[in-house]
C-alpha cells in the first residue's frame, strides 16, 4: 500500500499538470471538513456561544477574502465590513489554487482562535495531503499556502483590534439583588458568561444595540401580572412536554457544557453551540445543493456574519435586562421542586440567543438558498439525536426559538421577539454584505 | 545485601512506627472494593467511603481486641492474643455472613454489664443494599448475640456511625445515630429540607430508657432532614459545663451542626454564632484538648491538597462571585480545606472557636477521612494522625473538563468510573510541638508510607507497652498495624481506666486532668472517633520525662469529680467511681475580667458597606482594601469640655457626629454638609483645630477601591467647625489632591505651632499593583494647607499606605514619621535638621520587614523615653507563608498586553514558589494561556516561569511580602529589633491597635482587633480573631490574656480602635468600630 501511494505521488509529481488537480482542489470537502474540525475542536475546548461566533466569523471571513482575489464574480468584505482593512492580494501572474488558499487561510485563523490544535492538525494534514497527491505543482501547493497565510495574518491582525482582549479585564458581572434580575442557576451555578460582549466590535451593524428588542415584560411577583403568567406558561409547557416537544427541546439544545452531578461526580455534556449548529445547516445546505467550493465559502462567511453580529445584539439586551431566568422564577414563586428540561445556560434570559442568532442565519440562509429549501438536518446525530427535516430555513429557526420554552429556559416573548430581533440583524447583513460583484438573485443561480 | 537489610531494619527500628506485616499478626483483614454494574461511584455517592474499626477488649483480658468492617466483604473480629497475634474469631463469635454494606463500627457496654457489645452502621434500602444497624451484645464468653430489634436500634437507612453517650446524665448509654443522604446535589435552594424529616437519611438521637432505646430526635431538637450528609460525629463538652454536646460534619452545601446541651434533655444548634466558618465537605472529626488549655478543640477534615501539583488539578473554591451568591440561600462559610478549631472559651454561653488549621500546618492533608488526636509520644500534647487516599479523584478538572465529558454523554457508569484518575495517598502523621504548631512526621515516625486509600483509624495499646498503637482499615490492602516503639523509660504514660456507676461502666463522657511537672492535659471517654471508627474507653496520658503525675483530676460523666494526688508513671490506674464530690460551676468560669461590654444610650451606629466588589474588577487580587471603615476620631466640638465622637460612613452613607451630653449619652447631630458628602466611602479623619480658632476642625478623606483619578469622592474634605460643633465645608483649605485614602495623621511637624497633616495613599483602584500617592499638607497659619510633599520627602510614592505614626524616633525633638503598608517594610522616615526627611528604614533594621501591615501603634514600652511600636500584619494563620527568603511575590505586569494590568500572585508551596491562581481563573483572565496548558494537569506542573514568559516576569513590577506576622518594634536608639508577637495574636490580619499603660504602671496592654472576609474563596476568610489583649511587659515580655478573662471580644472585621471619657462616672470607654457592623464599647473593669 506503502508502495502504491509512493508511486501515486512519484507519477503525480512528474507528470501534474493545473487540468489533473483542479477537480481535487474545486472540491468542496476539504472546505466542509476542515471547518467541522474547527467546530469539534470548540465542543471539546468549551467555547462559550458568543466567543464561538467570534471564531467562526474570522476564520470563514478568512476563506472567503482568500478566494475573491481569484474569482471574477466575488467582491472583498473589505469596504463593506468599514473596518476590515484592504486584504493583501496574491502575485499577478502566478499559478495559485484558490481552494487551498482559503483552506490555509480558514485553517490558520482557526488554528489561532481554538485551543487544541493538534486535532486540528490532524484534519487539516489529511486535507492538505489531497492537495497534494492531486498533481499540484509543488511550487503552486507552496505559494498557495503561503498566500492562505498572508489572508490569515491580515485577519487576524484585524481581529486582534476588535476589542476581545480588552474585555477580558472587564468587571466580572456583579450578581444583583434587585428582584427580577438575573441569578446563577442549579446546578453548576457558573459565573455570568461575557456581560461585556457588546463592547466587542461588531461586523455590519452600526452598533451593539442598534436592533434592540421591545424591553422585556415588566417583572412581577403578582399571580396576576403578565410575568407571572408567563412563567406559568413555561411551567406548565413543561409540565406537559409531548414527545415532540421534548425531542425539538433536545434537538436545539446546543449547550456546550451541560453539568452532571452525581454526588462528588461531576462531568458535563458537550454538545455543538447554537452558532455551530447552523454553521452545520449551512455544510448541509451547501452539500444538497451542491455548492461549489466558492459559493460553499460565501455562505460560510455570510451566516458567520450574521451570527457573531446576531450575538452581540443578543448579548446587548441580556446584560441591559438582565433578566431572571423562568427556573429561578418558577423555583422562587411557584413550585420550588421545579426543574427545567433544559440545563439553564449561565446567561441572563431575554432575549433568547438562540432564537436571535437561529433567526439571523436562517434569514441569510434564506436569500442564498432560496425560501422553501427543504432539508434534513443530521447535526445532531453525533450527540445522539435523531435527524429532523424541515420545509425550510425560517422554520428551522421558529422550531429553534420555540424549543426554548419547550427546554423550560426562556419565556415565550424572549422567543418570539428573539426571532423579530434576529430577522432584523439578518437581514440587515444582507442588505449591507455584497458578495456578487453583479447582484443577481441568489436563490436563482443556486439548482435544487 | 545482608548488610544493606540490616541497615533497613535497623533504620525501620529508629522510626517511632513500625508496619507490622499480617503474616505476622495474623490480621488479613483487606477491604475489597471495586466498581461494579450495580453499585459503583456513579450510583451511589459513597462508594468509596470505606469501612471503620473499633478496638476494644471484648473479653476483658486486657487486650484490646480488634473489629473491622467492609463494604463489600466480610466484617471481621480479631481476638488479641498478646504479643501482636491476633486471631480472626469472626465465625466462633457468631459474627459471620455479613453481607450488607457496612460503614462505621463502635463498641460500648450497651447494657451495662460490663462488658463491651458492638455496634455496627449498615446502609439499607437503597438500590440493591438492604442492611440495618445491628446489635451484636456480648454474652460474655467470645460470642455475640444480635439484639437490635429487641434494645429499639435497628435502624434502617444511609447508617455511616453511632455515638453512645449519656446526654442526659441519667447514669445510662444513649446514642447519636449518625446518618447520610443521597440526596440529589442539584440545587442550593433546598435549605429546607434540613426542617425536612427524612425516614433513612435524617440522624436520630436515640434515648436509653431502661434498655430500649426511645427516639428523641425531634423533641430534643436535632436536625434529622434530608440535607444531613452526615460523615462524622464528634461528642465533647465544647462549653465545659460537664453535659456531652455534639459536633456533626456534613458533606456537600449543608453546615455542620453544633449543638449545645441545654442540660434538659434538649439541645441547640450554635454551629454559626460558635464558628466563623467551618470546612464543606466536612469528613471526618475529632475532638481533644490540643493546646492543653482544658478546654476541648475540633479538627475536620476536607479534601483539600497539599501538594500544589494535585491541588491545580482538582476542583477548588467557587469563584468570589458565585461564593458571595451562594451565601444567599442562607448557607453557613465553608471552606474546602481542613478546620482546626481552637476552643477560645465560653462567652455568653457560646464557646467560641477560631480556625487555626493553616497556623498551625494542618489545613490541607489531600483526600482526608479519619482525624485522630492521640499523644503517640507521650510527650504531653496530642499528636495528630490523618488517613487519607480516594480510590479516584472525581474532582480531576481534566476528569470534569476533558475526559468524562464527551458529546453524547451516554457512557456507562463503570466506564465513567474507570476514567477517573487515582487518588492514592500517604497517611499524615503530624507532631504536636507545643500546642499550637503541628509539625508533620509522616516520613520521620512511619516506617512505611505508601500512597493508598484508607478510611477508618484507631489508636491503641496492643502490646500493653505504653504507648499507642496504629490500625488502619484500607481498601483494597491489608489493613495496617503499626508498632509504636516508644520506650516508656524516656517517655512516660500513664493509663487510666475508669469504672463508672450504674449502668456507664466505662465512664463515656467522663473527662481527666492531668497535671505533671508544669504541664497539665486534659481528656475525654469518648470511643467513637475520627471515620467510622472507635478507640477503646482508657485514657492514655503522655508524661514526658516526669515520672509522676502531680495530681490527676477525674470529672465523671454525672457530674461528681475525683482527685488523686502523686500518682506514679507508667502504669494502668483503674479507677473506680467512689467517694466523689460534687463539682462546682463551669471549669472556664473565670472572675473579673479586665474589660466589659457596655452600651452608651445614644450611641448607636452601624457601618453599613456599600455593595461593591474590588474583587470583581481584578479577580485575580488575592484580597480587597474595600472594606477599610469606618475610621472615628473623638474630640470636644462643641467646648462643654465633653468627648464628642465623629465616625464615618460607607458609601452612600454619610458620617455621624455623636454629641456627648451632660447625663453620659450621646445625641447624633443633624450635619447636612456631612449628609452632602454621604457618597464618599469614609476611611480616613482626623479632629484637629487647623486655623487657631479654639474649635477642633474635621478632615476627612476617602477610599474604597472604587473611585479612580480625579473623582470628587477621593477629594479630601475639611470641615470647619463654625461653633456649637457645626462643620461647614470649607473648599479652599486643602489643595486639589484625590487619595484613595487609608489614614490622616495630625502633628506639627515643623513645630510652629499649626497643626500639619499627613494623608496617607492606600491604592489605585482598579490598578492594583501602581503606588498611590501620599500627602504631606503643611498648615498655611491661615486654615489652609499647602502639599509639601515633594519639597520634604522629594516624592509622593510613599507605599501602599495603611497606617502612619508622627512620633520622634530618634530623640531630636522634631516629629518622625513611621509608614505601615502593603507590600512594603515598615518604614522610617527621620526628619533632618533642614526640615526635610530622609528614609532610614535600611539603616534602622527594618529593611527585611516588608509585609501586609495594617496598621502602626507607639508606647514606650521599656520607659526609655524612646518610642517603641507595635505593628499588626496580615497574620500567620493563612495558605500564605513568607521569609527573607522565600517572599510571597505579587508581579504586576499586562501579561497579555490588552491594556490591563494582571496581578499574579506567587506563594510557597512544599514544593517551591507556585501561582497561586487556578487555571481557570487565569485563562479567564489571559485566555492564551488555555492554550499553552492544554490541561489542567499541565497547568498543574508549572511554575511561576513556565506560566509565563521569564522576559515578561522580569519586566514586571514585582510586589515582595517577606514576613506576615504580627511585631514589636523595640527602639535601640539607633535602630529597631524585631520582635514577634504570642501566636494568638498571629491567627488574624491586625487591622487596630491601641496600647494603653497598664494599672500597675509598667505594663503596656494592648488591644488588637481586626479580621478581613472580603478575599478570594481560595484564600478564605480570615476570620479567627476575636480582638486580643496582651500585657507588653517593660522587658518585652507578652502575656497573652485569654478572651474569657479579657472581656475584650470583637467578632467581624474590626478596623479602628478610639478611646473617650465620659464625663458621668469618669469612666474611659474604648471604642471599636466594624466594617458593616455596629460600634461596640468596652468600659475597664472596676478593678482595673
Amino acid at each position: 500500500m506503502k508502495r502504491i501511494i509512493l508511486l501515486c505521488l512519484f507519477l503525480a509529481g512528474a507528470c501534474g499538470r493545473q487540468s489533473d488537480y483542479r477537480p481535487v482542489a474545486a472540491n468542496p470537502e476539504s472546505l466542509h471538513q476542515v471547518m467541522k474540525a474547527i467546530t469539534d475542536r470548540m465542543v471539546h475546548d468549551i467555547f462559550s456561544p458568543p466567543v464561538a461566533s467570534r471564531v467562526y466569523a474570522y476564520s470563514a471571513i478568512a476563506a472567503y477574502e482568500a478566494l475573491v482575489p481569484f474569482s471574477d464574480k466575488f467582491v472583498s468584505l473589505s469596504g463593506q465590513i468599514k473596518h476590515l482593512p484592504a486584504v493583501p492580494q496574491p502575485e499577478k501572474n502566478q499559478e495559485y489554487c484558490p481552494e487551498l488558499c482559503a483552506i490555509q487561510s480558514l485553517y490558520k485563523v482557526g488554528r489561532q482562535l481554538i485551543f487544541s490544535e493538534s486535532n486540528l492538525d490532524t484534519v487539516y494534514n489529511k486535507v492538505t495531503e489531497t492537495f497534494r497527491n492531486s498533481g499540484m505543482p509543488k511550487k503552486v501547493f507552496d505559494r498557495s499556502v503561503q498566500y492562505g497565510n498572508v489572508v490569515a495574518d491580515h485577519i487576524l491582525q484585524w481581529a486582534s483590534g476588535d476589542n476581545y482582549h480588552q474585555t477580558r479585564s472587564f468587571p466580572k458581572y456583579s450578581i444583583s439583588d434587585v428582584p427580577g434580575t438575573w441569578k446563577p442557576t442549579p446546578p453548576a451555578y457558573f459565573d455570568a458568561i461575557e456581560p461585556h460582549w457588546n463592547k466587542v466590535r461588531t461586523f455590519v451593524m452600526d452598533s451593539a444595540s442598534q436592533f434592540a428588542p421591545p424591553p422585556p415584560t415588566p417583572f412581577s411577583a403578582e399571580k396576576n401580572s403578565r410575568f407571572y403568567k408567563e412563567a406559568v406558561e413555561v411551567y406548565e409547557t413543561g409540565n406537559r412536554l409531548t414527545d415532540e416537544q421534548k425531542e425539538i427541546a433536545a434537538f436545539w439544545d446546543c449547550n456546550p457544557f451541560a453539568m452532571q452531578v452525581h454526588g462528588h461526580v461531576m462531568f458535563g455534556i458537550k454538545k455543538i453551540s447554537p452558532g455551530g449548529h447552523w454553521i452545520n445547516i449551512t455544510a448541509e445546505a451547501c452539500r444538497k445543493a451542491n455548492s461549489d467550493f466558492f459559493t460553499a465559502t460565501e455562505a460560510y462567511a455570510c451566516v458567520a456574519i450574521a451570527l457573531a453580529d446576531a450575538f452581540i445584539s443578543c448579548w446587548d439586551e441580556k446584560y441591559r435586562s438582565v433578566l431572571i431566568r423562568p427556573e429561578t422564577y418558577i423555583n422562587q414563586y411557584i413550585d420550588e421542586n421545579w426543574v427545567p428540561l433544559l440545563q439553564t445556560p449561565p446567561f441572563p434570559e431575554y432575549t433568547s440567543g438562540h432564537s436571535v442568532i437561529s433567526a439571523a442565519a436562517s434569514t441569510v440562509l434564506t436569500k442564498l438558498f432560496g425560501d422553501g429549501f427543504s432539508f434534513t438536518d443530521s447535526t445532531e446525530v453525533e450527540f445522539g439525536l435523531k435527524p429532523r427535516s424541515f420545509t425550510s430555513f425560517a422554520q428551522a429557526a421558529e422550531e429553534a426559538a420555540i424549543s426554548r420554552m419547550y427546554g423550560g429556559i426562556h419565556y415565550r416573548p424572549a422567543c418570539e421577539n428573539g426571532v423579530v430581533q434576529g430577522r432584523k440583524v439578518g437581514q440587515w447583513v444582507v442588505e449591507h454584505i455584497n458578495t456578487r460583484k453583479q447582484p443577481v438573485a441568489l436563490q436563482t443561480r443556486i439548482k435544487q | 545485601m545482608l548488610i544493606l537489610a540490616g541497615c533497613s531494619q535497623n533504620q525501620s527500628r529508629n522510626k517511632r512506627f513500625t508496619l507490622l506485616a499480617p503474616r505476622q499478626t495474623g490480621i488479613d483483614f483487606i477491604n475489597r472494593i471495586t466498581d461494579n454494574d450495580t453499585l459503583n461511584i456513579i450510583r451511589y455517592l459513597y462508594f468509596y467511603n470505606g469501612g471503620g474499626v473499633a478496638a476494644g477488649d471484648i473479653n476483658n483480658d486486657g487486650l484490646p481486641d480488634l473489629f473491622f468492617t467492609g463494604n463489600l466483604v466480610e466484617n471481621k473480629l480479631y481476638l488479641n492474643l498478646g504479643n501482636f497475634r491476633f486471631r480472626d474469631i469472626t465465625r466462633q463469635a457468631g459474627l459471620a455472613g455479613s453481607r450488607s454494606w457496612t460503614t462505621g463500627v463502635t463498641m460500648a457496654d450497651v447494657n451495662g454489664d460490663g462488658w463491651l457489645d458492638l455496634y455496627v452502621c449498615e446502609v439499607g434500602g437503597f438500590r440493591n443494599l438492604k442492611g440495618r444497624n445491628r446489635l451484636y451484645i456480648n454474652n460474655g464468653n467470645l460470642t455475640f448475640t444480635e439484639k437490635a430489634k429487641d434494645y429499639n436500634l435497628a435502624f434502617s437507612g444511609f447508617g455511616t456511625h453511632a455515638s453512645f453517650f449519656d446526654y442526659d446524665r441519667d447514669g445510662d448509654l444513649d446514642v447519636y445515630l449518625l446518618n447520610h443522604s443521597v440526596h440529589a446535589n442539584y440545587t442550593l435552594a433546598d435549605m429546607a429540607l434540613r426542617y425536612t424529616p427524612d425516614d433513612r437519611s435524617g440522624d436520630r438521637l436515640m434515648r436509653n430508657d431502661n434498655g430500649v432505646f426511645t427516639d428523641v430526635t425531634r423533641e430534643a431538637g436535632i436536625l434529622t432532614g434530608t440535607l444531613g450528609y452526615g460523615l462524622s460525629v464528634a461528642i465533647s463538652d465544647f462549653n465545659t459545663d460537664g453535659w456531652p454536646d455534639i459536633y456533626v460534619c456534613n458533606d456537600f452545601r449543608e453546615n455542620d451542626y453544633l449543638y449545645l446541651n441545654q442540660r434538659n434533655g434538649t439541645f441547640k444548634q450554635i454551629v454559626e454564632k460558635a464558628m466563623p466558618h467551618t470546612s464543606r465537605f466536612s469528613m471526618g472529626s475529632d475532638a481533644a484538648d490540643i493546646n492543653n488549655d482544658l478546654k476541648p478543640d475540633l479538627i475536620t477534615l476536607d479534601m483539600l491538597p497539599d501538594d500544589e501539583v494535585i491541588r491545580k488539578r482538582s476542583a477548588g473554591e467557587d469563584s468570589y462571585e458565585i461564593f458571595q451568591h451562594k451565601l444567599s440561600y442562607g448557607f453557613h462559610y465553608q471552606f474546602s480545606r481542613n478546620a482546626l478549631q481552637l476552643n477560645r472559651g465560653e462567652v455568653n454561653g457560646i464557646p467560641l472557636f477560631s480556625d487555626i488549621a493553616p497556623f498551625a500546618g494542618v489545613e490541607a492533608t489531600d483526600w482526608s477521612w479519619a482525624a485522630l488526636f492521640a499523644d503517640f509520644n507521650n510527650d504531653g500534647f496530642k499528636d495528630l494522625f490523618i488517613s487519607n487516599g480516594v480510590l479516584r479523584r472525581p474532582n480531576d478538572l481534566d476528569y470534569i473538563s476533558y475526559i468524562a465529558s464527551t458529546p453524547s454523554g451516554k457512557i456507562p457508569d463503570l466506564d465513567l468510573a474507570e476514567k477517573m484518575p487515582a487518588g492514592q495517598a500517604v497517611n499524615r502523621m503530624f507532631q504536636n510541638t507545643d500546642g499550637l504548631h503541628f509539625k508533620e512526621v509522616t516520613r520521620l515516625w512511619m516506617d512505611d508510607a505508601t500512597p493508598n486509600c484508607a478510611q477508618g483509624a484507631t489508636y491503641a495499646d496492643l502490646d500493653l507497652d505504653g504507648d499507642l498503637d496504629l490500625v488502619v482499615n484500607v481498601q483494597n490492602m491489608p489493613a495496617l498495624i503499626y508498632r509504636n516503639n516508644t520506650s516508656p523509660d524516656s517517655a512516660h504514660y500513664l493509663r487510666i481506666r475508669l469504672q463508672g456507676k450504674g449502668k456507664n461502666v466505662f465512664a463515656i463522657g467522663a473527662g481527666v486532668e492531668a497535671y505533671a511537672g508544669g504541664n497539665r492535659s486534659f481528656y475525654e471517654v469518648y470511643t467513637s472517633r475520627g471515620w467510622q471508627s472507635a478507640v477503646e474507653p482508657i485514657v492514655h496520658i503522655g508524661l514526658g520525662s516526669n515520672w509522676m503525675a502531680d495530681s490527676v483530676i477525674i470529672r465523671w460523666p454525672d457530674g461528681q469529680m475525683q482527685k488523686l494526688f502523686q500518682v506514679g508513671a507508667n502504669k494502668l490506674l483503674e479507677i473506680s467511681q467512689v467517694a466523689a464530690t460534687p463539682r462546682n460551676g463551669n471549669i472556664s468560669s473565670s472572675g473579673t475580667k479586665f474589660f466589659k461590654p457596655i452600651t452608651i444610650p445614644g450611641l448607636s451606629y452601624s457601618h453599613s458597606e456599600n455593595k461593591f466588589s474590588a474583587i470583581n474588577h481584578e479577580p485575580l487580587l488575592p484580597f480587597s482594601h474595600a472594606v477599610a471603615g469606618p475610621p472615628l476620631a473623638v474630640a470636644d466640638i462643641n467646648g462643654d469640655d465633653l468627648d464628642d465622637l465623629f465616625i464615618g460612613g460607607a458609601a452612600g452613607q454619610s458620617g455621624v457626629v455623636f454629641v456627648q451630653q451632660p447625663d453620659g449619652s450621646f445625641k447624633k447631630m443633624n450635619q447636612p454638609d456631612l449628609e452632602a458628602d454621604a457618597g464618599a466611602e469614609d476611611t480616613a479623619c482626623a479632629l484637629a483645630d487647623v486655623n487657631n480658632d479654639g474649635l477642633a476642625d474635621l478632615i476627612v478623606a476617602g477610599g474604597g477601591q472604587q473611585f479612580n483619578g480625579s473623582d470628587v469622592r477621593l477629594k479630601p474634605r475639611l470641615y470647619l467647625n463654625k461653633g456649637n460643633g457645626m462643620f461647614t465645608r470649607s473648599d479652599k483649605a486643602l489643595p486639589e489632591i484625590f487619595a484613595d485614602a487609608s489614614v490622616i495623621r495630625i502633628a506639627d511637624f515643623n513645630q510652629d505651632n499649626l497643626p500639619d497633616i499627613f494623608l496617607g495613599g492606600r491604592v489605585v483602584a482598579k490598578a492594583y499593583g501602581k503606588v498611590p500617592d501620599s500627602f504631606v499638607l503643611r498648615n498655611n497659619g491661615d486654615g489652609t494647607f499647602s502639599d509639601v510633599t515633594l519639597q520634604l520627602f522629594a516624592t509622593r510614592k510613599l507605599g501602599r499606605i495603611q497606617d502612619a505614626c508622627w512620633t520622634d524616633v530618634n530623640h531630636d525633638r522634631r516629629p518622625d514619621l513611621l509608614l505601615a503598608g502593603y507590600w512594603m517594610p515598615l518604614t522610617v522616615w527621620i526628619q533632618q535638621p533642614d526640615g526635610k526627611f530622609a528614609d532610614e528604614t535600611q539603616q534602622r533594621g527594618l529593611k527585611n520587614t516588608s509585609g501586609l501591615w495594617n496598621v502602626i501603634s507607639t508606647a514606650d514600652i521599656n520607659h526609655d523615653s524612646l518610642p517603641d511600636f507595635i505593628a499588626g500584619n496580615f497574620g500567620l494563620n493563612s495558605r500564605l507563608r513568607a521569609s527573607s527568603s522565600s517572599p510571597v511575590i505579587m508581579y504586576v505586569n499586562d501579561f497579555d498586553a490588552n491594556g490591563t494590568e494582571e496581578q499574579i500572585l506567587i506563594y510557597n508551596t512544599p514544593g517551591g514558589p507556585s501561582v497561586f491562581n487556578s487555571r481557570d481563573q487565569l485563562v479567564k483572565q489571559i485566555p492564551s494561556l488555555k492554550k499553552k496548558f492544554l490541561s489542567y494537569a499541565n497547568y498543574s506542573k508549572a511554575g511561576p516561569d513556565n506560566v509565563f514568559e521569564t522576559d515578561k516576569l522580569k519586566a514586571s513590577v514585582k510586589l515582595e511580602t517577606q514576613m506576615l506576622g504580627s511585631a514589636i518594634l523595640r527602639n535601640n536608639g539607633s535602630g529597631f529589633d524585631v520582635l514577634p508577637l504570642p501566636d494568638k495574636i498571629q491567627f488574624f490580619p491586625v487591622f487596630a491597635l491601641a496600647a494603653l499603660r497598664s494599672p500597675a504602671g509598667n505594663s503596656t496592654m494592648l488591644l488588637a482587633a481586626g479580621n478581613l472576609t472580603d478575599v478570594q474563596p481560595d484564600i478564605g476568610f480570615l476570620d479567627a480573631g476575636y480582638g486580643e489583649l496582651l500585657e507588653i511587659k517593660p522587658d518585652f515580655s507578652v502575656l497573652p490574656i485569654p478572651p474569657e478573662k479579657s472581656g475584650f471580644i470583637v467578632p467581624g472585621q474590626a478596623r479602628h480602635i478610639g478611646a473617650l471619657k465620659l464625663k458621668k462616672g469618669h469612666k474611659n470607654v474604648i471604642l471599636v468600630s466594624r466594617n458593616n457592623q455596629t460600634l461596640l464599647a468596652f468600659t475597664l473593669d472596676e478593678n482595673y
